[in-house]
């Protein structure tokens, strides 16, 4: 037998398929799921999970505009929590100040 | 019989490394080399790193004092490398007799800080080092089978800039690494041992010895898997939409606009040619019989070996890491390829046109060009029968990208 024949019928021993009809299913294994390595597709598993990443990462344009809008209220919230800290900071002065008065009153 | 031609072998790496400080993977790298005709070895190292002393004990190890070294010098013409006339017969009688040189003639070769041999006398024995035989004045010498080791520093200032060629004659490639701290205690002790490390080495086997094991190796079968995972790694690096190896243009310029932009392809000047397939399998097949086992790690270990001096990189500034680099994205790429179960998909399609397959296919192949080349070839095929209208095949998709250029 010619051996790429051979190696792709053994790649195919490695593999349900399940024909009903005209119909050719390549099913899916639990197993299969497990891989050894990081694939570069891997982008939310990388993030979310702390998994290692492959060499490259490719990431969809859907995963990046959810990302920069992630990105930005995370921004937003920031902003806004910096902006409460000033007016807390500045009220604890003013208390501050306030006792300092007091205590020379 | 077989167990004391491999335990020859294997003395002779023991030898070796008993005076051969470090570099412990190199030497065995160049051990299993050994195993197949022809056998070609470059050792590349700065001064001082034992280039020289490294393939003079497998010399020694192998033919005792009976082989030659050419000394890497500009002035090395071809009479020293391959052949003279005879003077005195084509003066007196006018034949033209040939004197071969020792060169040729032996069996065990060296040469010896490579990069300062005259390019154009290097060129004379690129046929020898594919063929085992040479020409001069319209006569042949078979040579047959012999053992070759050569070395050069490529940082040397009298370097001359071989060509891709002569160097893709050599089988392997190693460089040789500096001696860490206990390795300089021990390379201290060894010479106070024995004085000349190169004196010292026995002969361990002969050179019938050495083609005993050589038939041996060549008769080891390599698993299917492991020989598509070569050939599969060494098409990769290969590979090229726009046509690297017939285009003036070169990565990165050639790969703007390229759908293939992040593969692999993209950040190799220069692939490897077919002999990197001949030598990788030569060197598992080695492995094999010497080692017991072979597995996929050492398709990816020794193919740095191959393949560094064989290729251009488009990083090559970063030396032999790139490549491993991309050996592990290669790697990566081809676990993906399994996990999309595209072979099994190939397969199906190899034994009948089938449009739902066929259409996972053509998915598969804008992102893979190896399986894009290997569907292409079953389209025509469908064409023909009107399975496929031509308008409708991958090839027609992925042209169109070369074309534009």
């Amino acid at each position: 037998m010619d051996p790429f024949i051979e190696f792709l019928k053994r790649e195919t021993s490695r593999v349900r398929v399940r024909r009903v009809g005209t119909s050719t299913y390549l099913v899916e294994e639990e197993n299969s799921k497990q891989r050894m390595r990081n694939l570069p597709t891997d982008f939310i598993d990388i993030l979310f999970l702390r998994n290692e990443p492959a060499e490259q990462v490719i990431v969809e344009k859907s995963l990046i505009r959810e990302l920069r809008y992630r990105l930005e209220e995370l921004e937003k919230e920031t902003a806004k929590l910096r902006h409460r800290n000033r007016i807390l900071e500045t009220l604890l002065a003013i208390c501050v100040v306030s006792i300092i008065i007091s205590l020379f009153l | 019989m077989t167990t004391g031609v491999k335990q020859d072998v294997r003395k002779l790496e023991e030898e070796i490394k008993k005076r051969f400080v470090g570099n412990e993977e190199v030497v065995h790298v160049l051990t299993l080399n050994l195993l197949h005709e022809r056998s070609t070895a470059l050792v590349r190292a700065p001064r001082g790193r034992g280039k020289s002393t490294l393939m003079l004990l497998f010399l020694k190890g192998l033919f005792n004092d009976d082989y030659v070294v050419l000394s890497g010098a500009s002035e090395i013409k071809r009479g020293e490398v391959v052949a003279r006339l005879h003077i005195p017969s084509l003066e007196r009688e006018g034949v033209e007799q040939v004197i071969w040189s020792a060169f040729v003639k032996a069996r065990g070769k060296g040469i010896d800080e490579a990069n300062r041999l005259n390019p154009y006398t290097a060129s004379n024995i690129y046929h020898l080092l594919q063929f085992g035989e040479v020409w001069a004045y319209g006569q042949r010498f078979v040579v047959g089978d012999f053992v070759l080791f050569a070395n050069e520093n490529p940082a040397d200032p009298t370097t001359f800039i071989h060509p891709p060629p002569f160097y893709d004659r050599f089988d392997v490639s190693v460089q040789l690494s500096s001696l860490s701290l206990s390795d300089k205690f021990r390379l201290q002790s060894l010479v106070e041992k024995h004085g000349s490390l190169i004196e010292s080495m026995p002969q361990v086997m002969d050179f019938e010895t050495l083609r005993e094991a050589r038939k041996e190796v060549s008769e080891v079968e390599i698993d299917v898997d492991l020989r598509a995972t070569l050939n599969v790694l060494v098409r990769d690096l290969q590979v090229c939409i726009r046509n690297r190896d017939l285009s003036r243009v070169k990565p990165p310029a050639l790969c703007e606009g390229c759908h293939f932009v992040h593969n692999v392809c993209s950040s190799v000047r220069e692939g490897p040619s077919e002999r990197a397939i001949l030598v990788m399998y030569s060197l598992l097949k080695a492995k094999a019989w010497l080692d017991g086992s072979v597995n996929e790690d050492d398709i990816y270990r020794l193919s740095t070996y191959v393949l560094a001096h064989r290729m251009e990189l488009v990083r090559q500034d970063r030396g032999v890491e790139e490549l491993q680099r991309l050996l592990r994205r290669q790697r990566e790429f081809n676990d993906e390829r399994r996990s999309r179960k595209q072979w099994a998909i190939l397969e199906n399609l190899y034994r009948g046109f089938n449009r739902e397959l066929y259409k996972l296919a053509g998915e598969i192949a804008v992102e893979d060009l190896v399986f894009a080349e290997e569907l292409i070839r079953l389209e025509a095929d469908w064409v023909k029968k009107g399975s496929l209208k031509p308008e409708e095949t991958i090839s027609s998709r992925l042209t169109s990208d070369a074309v534009k250029l």
